[in-house]
């Protein structure tokens, strides 16, 4: 079943379109790897669906219902939680209170807010265990390094107990021992019912870790298929390849 | 030291000791520096000094009306906070300081320059309070303020402030309406400020335009980074150092603002936790201390 779609989905910024008519589609269950050079619109096309950037033109559909023009916290609670490319902690927060806040979003609306959140520390707690924080739960989030504050984000993410979850490049600066650890930790988390969206450059990560892969170039989608499939394909190799080997002009 | 003397000085701590813990929730947990706070105490003490005097209300009926507008005050002056933040919310607070400011001064309605005079004295149980009674009625209060911080400070509504304080994008990603409970922490805020008002007001038994300036704008600030942004114990140290101290060093009287905005000055610089505040030097003293206590009671086990 399709959990995701977007149809002709657009943003421009002032003459530059980002993203440009892109129809994706994400069924439940999956781990769909969104890849590209650097400048495709990948982290655009997450401000979009997440409600961050208004589309200027095309839907979102989530169970076929629209979600574009919701702003983000409502998004949230639609059953969509994002991470994001370079890691947010509050840092003056504990470990432990960050997956808190998260677990909140059950509370903020109503007279919710004046309730006490002492007694959802024990399913924070759990959260914290299933990523492998409970020890550091105390911590204040400053103090983790990098691996684990992109373990906690995802915690975080996994506390608003979303149905769609979409990491922007969660492997970024871990090591390859840290990504290792991170592909067993989302299939964990598609084993538990949850679909997952992904962007990243680390192309091992992306080709071992997800079934279907969306292709981006300047906004546009230039390929999509099994991770064997976009690996062959032509203009995938061109837009990796051709746009200078690091890509990172475009 | 007569008596008298010290219960009046004591009362006026507690006043801001409530409005430090009111400052408290809208920079200590929300992030939204302050620099009009005097504002939202003014607006309590003209709307019960006018409750009382002009519509001939008791202190106990024109109380729940007075925390009824100073909420509704702070949810309308809230509202600049949902279009700037950081350094242009500083800078419109302080305008909105004045704005108030002006109001009192020159509108009729309010007195004028010559302020509201006459404002009674409340009464509990047929008796008029005196300096001890009035002390007591204040620090009920103080209590009550206490108490009621440390129950927001287990809620959920504060976890979202300091969320958003940190970082909105973030916050957006946890299901926060920001601007939601930006308004949220305006209004409680300036609820407990209007209460520190009505009890300033009819503590002194007159309102002025001068009472409620900037410079008493910059005391409660810098009472609360004094103490501890963000903390209760801060808060109410802050209050208490600011307030006893130059009555002890009447020196320091004569230069109360260049204490007040050297404190915060160098509070910013050097310890900007405060003196109890979390992560502080002297609090992370106090919890080594208290572990090794700890440590060594278990070792005597």
């Amino acid at each position: 079943m399709t959990l995701l779609a977007t149809q002709d989905l657009t943003k421009d910024f002032g003459g530059l379109r980002a993203v440009d008519g892109v129809d994706l589609r994400v069924e439940e269950g999956e781990i769909h790897g969104i890849i590209g050079p650097n400048g495709a619109g990948k982290t655009t096309l997450f401000n979009l669906i997440t409600g961050y950037l208004k589309p200027t033109r095309g839907k979102i559909q989530f169970h076929g219902r629209r979600i574009d023009g919701q702003p983000p916290h409502r998004v949230v609670t639609l059953g969509i939680a994002r991470t994001f490319q370079i890691v947010r902690p509050f840092t003056e927060l504990s470990v432990l209170e960050n997956v808190l806040v998260a677990w909140g979003h059950r509370h903020y609306y109503g007279l919710g807010p004046l309730k006490p959140f002492g007694s959802a520390k024990k399913a924070a707690i759990e959260i914290l265990e299933f990523v492998g924080l409970a020890q550091k739960r105390d911590l204040p989030a400053s103090a983790l390094p990098i691996g684990l504050q992109r373990r906690l984000e995802i915690a975080r993410a996994l506390a608003l107990e979303p149905e769609l979850m979409l990491l922007d490049e969660p492997a970024a600066g871990l090591t390859e021992e840290e990504i290792a650890g991170l592909k067993g930790l989302v299939r964990e988390i598609v084993a538990g019912g949850v679909t997952v969206t992904l962007v990243e450059h680390r192309m091992t990560f992306v080709m071992d870790i997800c079934q279907v892969i969306t292709v981006l170039d300047r906004g546009r989608v230039i390929a999509e298929g099994t991770p064997a499939q976009v690996a062959s394909d032509p203009q995938v190799i061109e837009a990796y390849l051709g746009a200078g080997s690091g890509g990172d002009d475009a | 030291m007569p008596i008298g003397y010290v219960l009046t000085v004591s009362t006026f701590t507690g006043i801001f000791m409530i409005l430090t813990l009111s400052l408290n929730i809208l920079t200590g947990y929300a992030k939204q520096v302050s620099l009009g706070h005097a504002a939202f105490f003014g607006i309590g003490a003209y709307a019960s000094a006018i409750l009382t005097v002009k519509f001939g209300l008791s202190f106990w009926a024109a109380l729940p009306c007075v925390v009824a507008i100073t909420t509704l005050v702070g949810v309308f002056l809230g509202l600049p906070s949902l279009r700037v933040s950081h350094d242009f919310l500083v800078l419109s607070t302080i305008g909105l300081n004045f704005i108030v400011g002006s109001v009192f001064k020159y509108s009729s309605f309010f007195g004028g320059s010559m302020g509201i005079v006459g404002v009674p004295t409340p009464e509990l149980f047929g008796h008029t309070l005196g300096t001890p009674g009035y002390f007591g009625l204040t620090y009920t209060f103080v209590i009550l303020a206490i108490l009621t911080s440390f129950y927001f400070s287990k809620t959920w509504a504060r976890l979202a402030m300091e969320a958003f304080g940190e970082d909105e994008t973030a916050a957006k990603a946890m299901g926060i309406n920001v601007a939601k409970f930006k308004i949220y922490a305006f209004a409680i805020s300036s609820a407990y400020a209007g209460i520190a008002g009505a009890l300033w007001a009819h503590y002194v038994g007159s309102v002025f335009p001068d009472n409620f300036g900037f410079d008493r704008s910059i005391d409660i600030l810098a009472m609360l980074v004094l103490g501890g942004m963000g903390t209760i114990r801060g808060a109410v140290l802050g209050a208490f150092l600011l307030q006893v101290l130059p009555e002890a060093l009447r020196v320091i009287q004569d230069y109360r603002m260049l204490v007040s905005g050297g404190i915060l000055a160098l509070m910013i610089l050097f310890q900007p936790m405060g003196l109890l505040g979390r992560g502080s030097l002297l609090y992370r003293g106090f919890q080594t201390l208290r572990e090794r206590l700890g440590r060594r009671a278990e070792g005597a086990i």
